[in-house]
């Protein structure tokens, strides 16, 4: 019965403040955008069910995160048993890139995940839609190198990268995809390795009426 | 009935105050009456809390309770007659009195409470002819319009229903969880209990599917990740109160608009009762393994529909004591339950004579000394008359005792009441895990109600006993009147079910063989099983039959205006509880009994013991009183209904009197007690 339930996956939307983290969500889980700037307060949670290839149910339990640096107190709280965390900066805004770093870092140290070389992390530049005037210069080149010096001490993973618009739709749904299937990999490795330790417990745990000490009167 | 009243030589004066001897206590080791705290809704308009201290003027005081926002009844009035004293007598008794005159004599307290009382009533009727014009408000106030939310609910709707239709429309409406994806019945529903994960993953919602919740799930765990305390409670205005248990790595958290639950320390032992059920299924070590190094473990996938069903009826049980439908098949409405956790979770026991619960406290001391066959062709024979031959003393030395697992052993009826217990020493189960046992096996009988007769073995960790183990737990029910054909005599439905609990998994068939001979011993001697199965089902609406005109009835005589009242001893964290006609209206009884318990008491004498009287106006002639006495070991509730003006408050004090006599002097039938222990 267990089986047939959707997996809930939780997500952590990260990056500097006004990279468009709220409008991916918003495009993403409403498919609606507003030109309107308005700065997350705090946190903001939104849910959607996807239907991945393999006819897998997960349903994406979105945090998207204030950027703005007197909201990272709250960080502890929000990190926590996060599944999959994606880093956002905008193409037009060179110090949002340079940033990822101190963000994964940021994540990494908060969240306190167990092996930090396999977490899943996926990188998106967004507002690709605007003038190539206005991008960063040789974004390709800078942005492989901040890419290569982030999965650093990863176990050989390569994080995926996307360059989207929310304005326009693009590239949104397909990162997002790709946001919960490595997520659920990240699970099932996860609950292979749980099951490895758990298989003691059923018998480890025994109370025999003679050499039981433990009343409670 | 009145020829009952006179059998206890107590006089049935209308206006004599009782001495507190006459309340079960003796007169040495406590004060006179000279408190009394007086809630009174008039009109269904006011709420007029009175605390008084008769003896000592500097101490008179007076609280009104803050309701402003309760739209439509129960408004507060500053109505405080016992600060202008009425009566010469009062007024110059309250000025005289002072500490040095606690051991004045007892006439003399009696007739100031007796003054404070007429006093009383006079202004009451006063303030009740000037509001005259709320009759609207008075539909079926006793059952629903306690929800301040009812009043609103009956203006919307469709006013040519009848009050059932209302009713059941409000029930579902603002009550029964609702697991749609509508956000409107969401958000009416009046009470919401969530459980879900540090990491802000949701694992039960009482109301809702995940597209609500699950939002609110990352919003509750950002606002809980600021407080450091184990338990939390934050209120909203004046009718919004939240509350968090924060278990790591589990949260727990209740929001309610029931304003009842308020004021007290309830609510925070509701969430425990529902983090003891998912120890129960999984054991502290499981869930603390499950979190272990990955905080985004979703515990919904050990948990089954059975799981989330119990959770369910747990949640609707401890809050307004109703039942799931499907409990209902089991006789069990819930009420119980409800007053269990009230009262700090006693277990409720079934009254029963003492010969009668002293015989079947011996059938389950002699279960651990049945011994078993070495031959294992017969250990699966489960006919009851080869059970007979466990029990013969050949061959000794090739038998070994069938009951040596055996831990705990229960007999429950089928509302959940303890009939009978034993014990091993040194171990012993609590109220605590007796509670969350009993409530597991009854809705687990009511959700598999279709296969009955069924045996069941299922792991439980008992969380109080030990958090990291379980223990093993063999069910088996039977009805008494199955046992009819065997002589033809009518036993009325009587379902029983036997309790083994062991501490090996693999003694199945040895609790499966315990069962049966416990069922043979019960059942095997007609003129036992009929006297169980008649006291049993004995009640106010059928007078038992002719065999009790030979004994003492079985229940006290009962007062004309009882409703319902409960006895419990605090020590044992047992109670039992007697309705007296027709069926409890669950819903007012939860209402009226939460009220009673949290309501501030007037403490009575230097021995402490409290008092607290309650009365709520019910239409326009009629009340309902609520009564509460308690000391460090007993505690007494009563509801008396129907309750006219022209009658006062001391004829409930006086029946009140005599039932808590008649209870301590009955209290082997009402306490299983310690049971047998091996």
């Amino acid at each position: 019965m267990s089986g047939k339930k959707k997996t809930l996956l939780k997500v952590i939307i990260l990056g500097d403040s006004g990279v468009g983290k709220t409008s991916l969500m918003q495009r993403f889980v409403d498919d609606k955008f507003s030109q309107q700037y308005k700065a997350t307060i705090g946190a903001d949670f939104l849910r959607k069910d996807l239907t991945l290839d393999n006819n897998k149910q997960v349903t994406l339990q979105i945090w998207d995160t204030a950027g703005q640096e007197r909201f990272q107190s709250l960080g502890v709280a929000f990190y926590r048993g996060a599944d999959c965390c994606i880093l956002c900066f905008d193409v037009t805004n060179e110090k949002s890139l340079n940033n990822l770093t101190s963000w994964k870092d940021e994540f990494l140290v908060q969240s306190n995940i167990s092996n930090p070389q396999d977490f899943p992390f996926i990188i998106i530049g967004n507002k690709i839609d605007v003038d190539d005037s206005k991008k960063i210069p040789s974004l390709q080149k800078k942005l492989n190198n901040i890419v290569n010096q982030l999965a650093v001490n990863a176990n050989g993973l390569t994080y995926p990268v996307f360059e989207t618009s929310a304005k326009d739709a693009i590239n949104v749904q397909a990162a997002f995809e790709v946001v919960a299937k490595m997520a659920l990999q990240q699970e099932e490795i996860n609950d292979a390795n749980a099951n490895d330790a758990s298989d003691d417990y059923n018998d480890a745990i025994n109370i025999h009426l003679e050499s039981e000490q433990r009343g409670c009167c | 009935m009145s020829d009952e009243h006179s059998s206890y030589g107590i006089p049935w004066n209308k206006l004599q105050l009782t001495n507190l001897d006459t309340l079960g206590f003796t007169v040495e080791e406590c004060e006179p009456l000279t408190g009394l705290n007086v809630e009174n809704v008039v009109n269904s308009e006011a709420v007029t809390p009175l605390m008084l201290m008769a003896n000592d003027s500097t101490t008179l005081f007076s609280t009104i309770h803050n309701t402003a926002s309760h739209e439509n009844h129960l408004k507060p009035v500053a109505l405080n007659m016992f600060l202008q004293p009425t009566e010469s007598a009062s007024s110059s008794a309250c000025e005289t009195f002072g500490d040095s005159q606690w051991n004045s004599p007892i006439s003399e307290e009696q007739e100031e409470l007796l003054n404070l009382l007429k006093g009383l009533r006079l202004r009451e009727r006063k303030h009740r002819s000037t509001n005259l014009d709320t009759k609207s408000l008075q539909i079926s106030f006793l059952k629903l319009s306690v929800y301040k939310q009812y009043a609103k609910f009956l203006q919307e709707e469709q006013q040519d229903q009848t009050d059932f239709d209302q009713e059941s429309k409000f029930i579902s409406k603002f009550i029964y969880p609702e697991k749609s994806s509508n956000g409107d019945l969401f958000h009416c529903k009046l009470k919401h209990f969530f459980i879900f994960s540090h990491a802000g993953k949701p694992i039960y919602s009482l109301n809702g599917s995940d597209d609500v919740i699950v939002g609110y799930m990352g919003l509750l765990t950002t606002v809980i990740s600021s407080f450091d305390s184990e338990v939390h409670s934050l209120k909203f205005g004046n009718d919004m109160q939240m509350c968090i248990l924060n278990k790591e790595p589990l949260i727990f958290v209740a929001i309610l608009k029931l304003s009842t639950e308020f004021k007290s320390n309830l609510i925070a032992i509701q969430l425990n009762v529902l983090y003891d059920y998912l120890l129960s299924i999984l054991s502290l070590t499981t869930i603390n393994k499950s979190f272990a190094n990955r905080m985004n473990y979703d515990l919904r996938k050990v948990l089954n529909p059975l799981d989330y069903y119990n959770l369910d009826s747990l949640a609707l049980k401890l809050t307004y004591g109703l039942a799931p439908e499907k409990d209902l098949v089991q006789l069990d409405n819930g009420l119980n339950f409800f007053i269990s956790v009230l009262l700090d979770r006693s277990i409720e026991c079934a009254i029963l004579r003492n010969t009668t619960r002293q015989r079947l406290n011996s059938i389950l001391l002699s279960c651990k000394r049945v011994k078993q066959r070495g031959d294992s062709s017969k250990s699966h024979n489960s006919d009851t008359s080869s059970i007979l031959s466990y029990f013969s003393n050949n061959e000794r030395e090739h038998l070994r005792f069938l009951g040596s697992d055996l831990l705990f052993a229960y007999i429950i009826d089928g509302k959940g009441r303890l009939l009978s217990k034993l014990r091993t020493n040194p171990h012993c189960l609590g109220s605590k895990d007796l509670l969350l046992l009993f409530s597991t096996i009854n809705s687990t009988l009511a959700y598999n109600s279709s296969n009955t007769g069924e045996d069941y073995w299922m792991p439980l960790c008992m969380p109080h006993f030990n958090s990291n183990g379980f223990l093993y737990v063999f069910i088996k029910s039977i009805d008494l009147a199955d046992f009819v054909k065997v002589d033809g005599n009518y036993v009325e439905r009587t379902p029983l079910s036997i309790v083994l609990v062991s501490g090996n998994k693999n003694s199945f068939f040895e609790m499966q063989k315990l069962s049966n001979y416990i069922i043979h011993m019960i059942a095997k001697k007609e003129s036992f099983r009929n006297s169980l199965a008649n006291e049993l089902n004995f009640s106010y609406d059928k007078p038992s039959s002719t065999k009790d005109s030979v004994s003492s009835p079985l229940l006290p005589p009962c007062p004309v205006l009882l409703d319902h009242f409960i006895f419990r001893l605090k020590d044992l964290e047992q109670f039992a509880m007697v309705q007296h006609q027709g069926d409890p209206n669950v819903l007012k009884y939860a209402f009226f009994y939460t009220q009673l318990c949290t309501n501030e008491s007037t403490i009575v004498n230097k021995v402490n013991k409290k008092l607290t009287i309650i009365k709520w106006q019910e239409g326009l002639s009629d009340a309902v009183v609520g009564f509460r006495l308690c000391d460090d070991k007993h505690e007494f509730y009563a509801l008396y209904s129907q309750f006219q003006e022209n009658e006062s408050p001391l004829d409930i004090t006086n029946d009140s009197s005599k039932l808590i006599k008649w209870c301590e002097k009955y209290s082997k039938r009402l306490w299983v007690g310690e049971g047998a222990v091996h």
